[in-house]
């Protein structure tokens, strides 16, 4: 099931069409169209094992697609990559330097290596007030990723690839990362691929959402036209199941039974028309939240049933 | 604004396995390649005309078209397994094949030796083989050359050489077969085989004794009498000038090749003007009047070297090896260390001859056996032979001393003969040579060593275990004696030839244990006098006498020749300088036989220098006109001859003189023995300093027609500036025989002096008057 | 591009300390025992070498672990990161050699030997002084192999690079028998054909290492 693009942009930085990875015969991706245009913030939900790590790798360069392809401003990601990848940063899980090295020392071997500015860098650090002269093994996870973070955005990349970048952050480290994000993005018309799991950050930080569960992408949309085309319709489990008919352009997203009533996701453009399927039951608007998990339960019971 | 996509790596692309393929396959090829390579040794390896190893060259080449393949295939493994087996069968066949066929001789190789002669034809049972070396298959020769049972047409035709006391010699070499071990000559049973040998011309004469070679090879020394004339023809052209002799002159006088300089060295003994003569041929060819500072004077060196290398040969009398003599004096001696050390590290071991030249050991290496064959025969009209001295490879890693080298060597040796850089090469030739060969079983570097002596050697070698009883199980403990005997602790034989003054420290505090040691070298059989394996012990005189008794117990037991006997004690007196006084009561002791009694004096006319030959023979001479019964053991008919050597020794000029009043107011017929004496005669001239000696002036103004007639043999033979001046008196000389004989001699020498250098090269046209 | 990144050199560096200092000391506590001179051509420090090299190689191809990804994300071109691997394994073998030559050249070797009671010294300590030079020899033929075996790893029939070093090992031993006992062209060739090898396998593996694929 593929997500419907709705970003709206002209510009897309990264694109992925038909992106396909496979670990000795398994699946970590299969046939994933993505895109992040400049200035946008795209979040990558999904369950652990999803395939997010697998995609910002590949989408960095670091490992070859076994099928379809992953480009940046229109350059191969493998080949962008072996050439140092300019314009791209990218803070991956457990991607993390030599414990020996100082926060200093990162600055200077980042900065040996493409531009980076020092000032930018120096004052990131200094909101945690981090010194930079301690070992890194030595800070907590959390002052770790913020390192990480702020070398990734002194180097004034096109392309933010942040794989779970608030974790460890007590909450208040968490918005200024995010905030950080959303106006680097913005300030410098780049692309920010985000990956978390967390819902909360996403709708502290996104434009765009794109769900992906079992190395498929089942949603892909701005955060706004989830909100304004999602929704859930409780109705008795006699009522049968929804059919989308004729001239109503819907999509069903999850499905759940509880007891005597069935709980729908559905999405469509035209919220008004779904009280004829309600059939007297309930239809309120969908939390992010909500909406993830009822896609990935809906999604592991069609495959379970297959 | 949307950029064209790059086409990125595809998927599992071939690409990078196709590089990855290619190198393997590269890599594994070239690997099984070097392997082959080092079997290259083998002769006959990848040489398809060897039937029998037709089929493992193929598997070779196969195995690694295969190997190849199957690597740029992706199976490197499998290319890996099959490059092995292949690399490995095809050796190990090509190896066995080897083996077979190196019992089997299949190529004959025959050459000459003695002159210096290049590309003489050779014949066998008369079929002309073509020039020497000659290398034919079996079946070609025994296809090409027929059964004789008679000599061919002209065989044993007589040659005149003035060698030694025999001088006619035969125009060919009789075998009965060639030398080879097992080869055999089945159509001709055992017919003989003829060898001849023609050179410009002039067919070669062959002294009917002594030839050598290896297995299916025949190496037979032949000499050229006219060349050999040419050449002293060409030696007297520059007496006529006085030694100031042209380029044209020089150019001829290479043509000779070894013989040239040989004739040179020899000439050079009686005559300075030869010896200068030599040097400026050297500076000629080595641009040595260009050397002004030590810096030219190594890229001088340099060149020898490289020529040396070149060439595949360097001998210490040739020119090269005078352009050393006196370029060593020229040298930074830091820097000839230096090098020498570079060639002492690279060396480990080396092929090298020496002999006997002017009076003088000479020595030399050759890349190549082919350049040493002249040395196939005696140079010196004494007993000098070639022999191998130094053999072998140590048994380690490097490379055998190349013909550089020896010229480095060669550079040192003179250095330190002319007093220059002592220090120097005591404090790294020294310890070089003992670092690097301190364990092998060559004996001649350590020797070496303990000849330079210094500080570090001593150090060194007193260090050592020198004391230890050893046997041939202790690896690098022991020396090898000139039978092979190898149960000598090298530390003590070396202490031993420590000439400094902790060596003569060493042979006062331990001279016990060097006696005991110089037993079992004796009892070994170590007098070989040639190669002066002994003459070490005889440094300290007094060592020497205390061994003697020893010695003289030693040689009796194992010389079963009374006269070898004899002759060895009297070497072993003259090599200790032993007093006048042993030479007597040796005599007395030993109370010798006509035979032994001539070796005993043979050793004093020819190994012994003139100045302490003459005392000793004067010594006898007197002891024997005292004793009237000194020589009754000897025959009467013997003890004139005798005693007529004694007094050439003490006085050869004297004796000659004697010699010819004696017998030329007996002999009415002189006349017509004129030939025969002067053929006798000749030999002295032509073969030694006695065309100098003054008894030619003697001769000149002897009362006696027939003597000064004989003295025009001599001026003819050495026209020098004083026998030219005795030439000027004969011309107007009252006897008419000797007038006119004066006058022959002299157009004669007129005409040599007018001939051009071209008709007196190593092949020159012009008819060479006997 | 730039060319040379000490802090690069420095990251990558600290990755083989210890394989350095086990090399050094290895070759380093040979050197002085044994009694006979040193030729250079000893098994022991062979198999040093051999682990050496291999462990280094190991050391530096280990993209799996974090700080891989780290170094292949800064922006460094990965042919740069290449060639700073190659130069860090060459300061490491240089590492060990100026370890083994200064045992020598400072007399440390000579002092344990008459501290032994060998005899031989100090005199034949003048023909040990190239030893390391090959060994030096040694480590510019093998470290190539280790580096393009671990790289090769990386792809498709991974023992490639495997099969090489089985194959170079003992070539390279009888091509080492030839030169030392003889003259002439044929080691002169193969001496010619190991540097091509050399430079072939670092250009193979800078190649090959374009499309290695760093995992986390």
């Amino acid at each position: 099931m593929t997500g419907l693009n709705g970003s709206g942009m002209s510009m897309a930085i990264l694109e992925a069409k038909d992106l396909r990875r496979d670990f000795s015969g398994v699946s970590a991706l299969d046939g994933v169209n993505l895109s992040a245009a400049s200035g946008e913030v795209v979040a990558l939900l999904g369950p652990n094992g999803a395939g997010k790590t697998t995609f910002l790798r590949l989408a960095r360069g670091l490992i070859e697609p076994s099928g379809g392809t992953v480009s940046i401003d229109g350059c191969a990601a493998r080949v962008l990559a072996a050439r140092g990848g300019r314009g791209v940063a990218a803070v991956g899980d457990a991607w993390e330097p030599a414990g020996w090295i100082s926060a200093d020392g990162l600055g200077d071997l980042q900065a040996s290596a493409g531009p980076f500015s020092r000032r930018i860098y120096g004052r990131w650090c200094e909101q945690l007030n981090l010194s930079p002269y301690k070992a890194f093994r030595q800070f907590s996870k959390g002052q770790k990723r913020w390192i990480l973070c702020g070398l990734a955005l002194a180097t004034s990349p096109r392309l933010l690839l942040m794989d779970e970048p608030a974790d460890g952050l007590d909450p208040s480290a968490r918005l200024l990362l995010y905030q950080a994000l959303r106006a680097y993005a913005n300030d410098h018309d780049a692309a920010v691929v985000v990956t978390t799991h967390i819902c909360g950050d996403v709708e502290k930080v996104a434009d765009r959402v794109a769900i992906i569960d079992r190395g498929h992408l089942i949603v892909d949309a701005e955060l706004e036209t989830l909100r304004h085309e999602v929704r859930q319709i409780t109705r008795p489990s006699e009522a049968g199941p929804i059919v989308p008919g004729n001239g109503c352009a819907l999509e069903i997203l999850g499905h759940r039974r509880e007891g005597a009533v069935d709980l729908w996701w559905l999405r469509t453009s035209n919220p008004e028309a779904l009280s004829s399927l309600a059939g007297g039951g309930e239809i309120r608007p969908v939390a992010l939240e909500d909406l993830y998990l009822a896609v990935t339960a809906f999604r592991s019971r069609l495959e379970n049933a297959s | 604004m949307t950029t064209m996509v790059e086409s990125p790596p595809p998927v599992s692309s071939n690409r990078v396995p196709k590089l990855a393929r290619a190198l393997e396959a590269s890599v594994l090829t070239l690997c099984a390649i070097a392997f082959l390579a080092t079997q290259l040794a083998y002769p006959g390896a990848l040489d398809f005309s060897i039937a029998a190893q037709i089929v493992p060259d193929l598997i070779a080449i196969c195995g690694i078209v295969l190997c190849a393949w199957l690597a740029w295939r992706g199976t490197s493994d499998g290319a890996l397994v099959v490059g092995i087996l292949a690399v490995w069968i095809s050796t190990y066949w090509i190896g066995q094949a080897h083996q077979h066929d190196s019992k089997t001789v299949k190529t004959l190789v025959f050459s000459t030796a003695g002159d210096s002669v290049r590309g003489a034809e050779f014949f066998v049972n008369g079929v002309d083989l073509g020039p020497s070396p000659v290398r034919i298959s079996k079946d070609d020769f025994e296809r090409r050359v027929p059964r004789l049972d008679q000599p061919p047409p002209g065989f044993a035709e007589k040659v005149y050489i003035p060698f030694y006391n025999t001088q006619w010699w035969e125009n060919c070499w009789e075998r009965e077969y060639v030398h080879g071990f097992g080869w055999e000559f089945p159509d001709m049973g055992k017919g003989k085989l003829y060898y001849q040998a023609q050179y410009a011309g002039e067919m070669g004469a062959a002294p009917g004794s002594g030839s050598g070679g290896g297995e299916g090879q025949v190496s037979i020394g032949f000499r050229f009498p006219q060349r050999e004339r040419r050449l002293q023809l060409l030696l007297s052209k520059a007496r006529l000038a006085d030694y100031h002799v042209s380029a044209d002159w020089f150019r001829a006088l290479e043509t000779f090749d070894e013989d040239g300089w040989s004739a040179l060295r020899k000439a050079a003994q009686g005559e300075p003007g030869m010896d200068d003569v030599l040097s400026e041929w050297a500076k000629r060819k080595y641009n040595l009047d260009t050397v002004h500072n030590s810096t030219d004077a190594w890229k001088a060196l340099m060149r020898v070297c490289r020529e040396a290398d070149k060439e595949h040969v360097h001998l210490t009398p040739s020119v090269g090896g005078r352009a050393v003599e006196i370029l060593a004096k020229q040298l930074d001696p830091d820097q000839l260390v230096r090098e020498g050390g570079r060639v002492i590290a690279q060396t480990r071991g080396g092929v090298f001859v020496q002999w006997r030249l002017a009076g003088q050991m000479q020595f030399g290496t050759a890349d190549i056996t082919d350049k040493l064959s002249f040395l196939g025969m005696n140079q010196d009209g004494t007993d000098g032979s070639n022999q191998p001295t130094y053999t072998g490879t140590g048994g380690a890693y490097g490379m055998m001393l190349s013909p550089g080298g020896l010229v480095i060597a060669q550079s040192l040796v003179e250095m330190w003969k002319a007093g220059i850089g002592h220090q120097q090469i005591q404090s790294e030739i020294g310890p070089d040579l003992l670092a690097w060969h301190y364990d092998s079983t060559l004996t001649f570097p350590l020797v070496l060593a303990a000849n330079i002596g210094g500080p570090e050697v001593d150090e060194f070698l007193l260090a050592q275990p020198w004391q230890r009883n050893v046997t041939f199980r202790d690896q690098g403990m022991t020396v090898f004696g000139a039978n092979g005997s190898d149960e000598i602790n090298r530390w003590l034989y070396l202490l031993t030839w420590l000439n400094d003054e902790a060596g003569q420290k060493f042979h006062r505090e331990h001279a016990p244990e060097i006696r005991e040691m110089a037993g079992k070298l004796l009892d070994g059989g170590m007098f070989m006098w040639d190669s002066n394996h002994l003459d070490f012990l005889l440094q300290d005189h007094d060592f020497a006498w205390g061994l003697w008794p020893q010695f003289r117990a030693a040689i009796k037991k194992r010389e079963s020749d009374p006269w070898e006997v004899i002759r060895l004690e009297y070497t072993y007196l003259e090599k200790m300088n032993a007093p006048v006084s042993a030479f007597i009561d040796l005599w007395k002791e030993e109370r010798p036989g006509p035979q032994e009694a001539d070796q005993a004096f043979g050793v004093l006319r020819f190994e012994t220098p003139t100045e302490r030959a003459r005392p000793i023979a004067a010594g006898l001479l007197n002891f024997f006109q005292r004793d009237p019964h000194a020589m009754d053991q000897i025959p009467e008919e013997n003890r004139k001859y005798l005693m007529a050597a004694l007094r050439k020794t003490v006085n050869p000029e004297e004796a000659f003189m004697a010699d010819v009043n004696a017998y030329v107011p007996a002999d009415p017929h002189w006349p017509l023995t004129r030939e025969f004496w002067r053929h006798k005669y000749e030999a002295i001239w032509l073969g030694g300093p006695g065309g100098l000696s003054p008894v030619v002036e003697q001769l000149a103004n002897a009362p006696e027609p027939a003597l000064r007639l004989l003295s025009l043999s001599a001026i003819r033979g050495t026209p020098v500036a004083s026998n030219r001046k005795s030439l000027q008196k004969l011309l107007s000389d009252p006897d008419a025989t000797v007038q006119s004989e004066a006058r022959t001699v002299d157009a004669e020498l007129q005409a040599l002096a007018a001939q051009p250098v071209d008709e007196l090269t190593s092949a020159g046209h012009a008819t060479v008057p006997p | 591009m730039r060319f040379f990144h000490p802090m690069l050199l420095s990251y990558l560096g600290r990755k083989t300390v210890w394989p350095t200092l086990l090399g050094a000391a290895g070759l380093a506590i040979f050197e002085l025992f044994p009694s006979a001179p040193l030729s250079g051509r000893e098994m022991l420090p062979a198999a040093i070498i051999v682990a050496h090299v291999a462990w280094v190689s190991w050391a530096l191809a280990r993209l799996d672990k974090g700080e891989m990804p780290f170094l292949y994300t800064r922006g460094f071109h990965w042919d740069v990161i290449w060639w700073h691997r190659v130069a860090v394994a060459a300061l490491s073998a240089l590492a060990a050699i100026a370890a083994s030559s200064l045992v020598l050249w400072l007399g440390l070797r000579t002092a344990a030997q008459i501290g032994m009671g060998d005899s031989l010294y100090p005199l034949v300590a003048r023909r040990e002084s190239w030893a390391p030079m090959y060994w030096l020899v040694l480590y510019v033929l093998l470290l190539p192999v280790g580096l393009y075996a671990f790289v090769r790893a990386e792809h498709e029939a991974p023992l490639g690079g495997l099969w090489l070093a089985i194959a170079i090992g003992p070539t390279t031993w009888f091509a080492w028998n030839l030169l030392a006992g003889t003259a002439g062209w044929l080691p002169r060739a193969l001496m010619v054909a190991g540097g091509c090898v050399v430079v072939a396998l670092l250009w193979a593996g800078q190649r090959l290492h374009r499309n290695v694929e760093v995992a986390s």
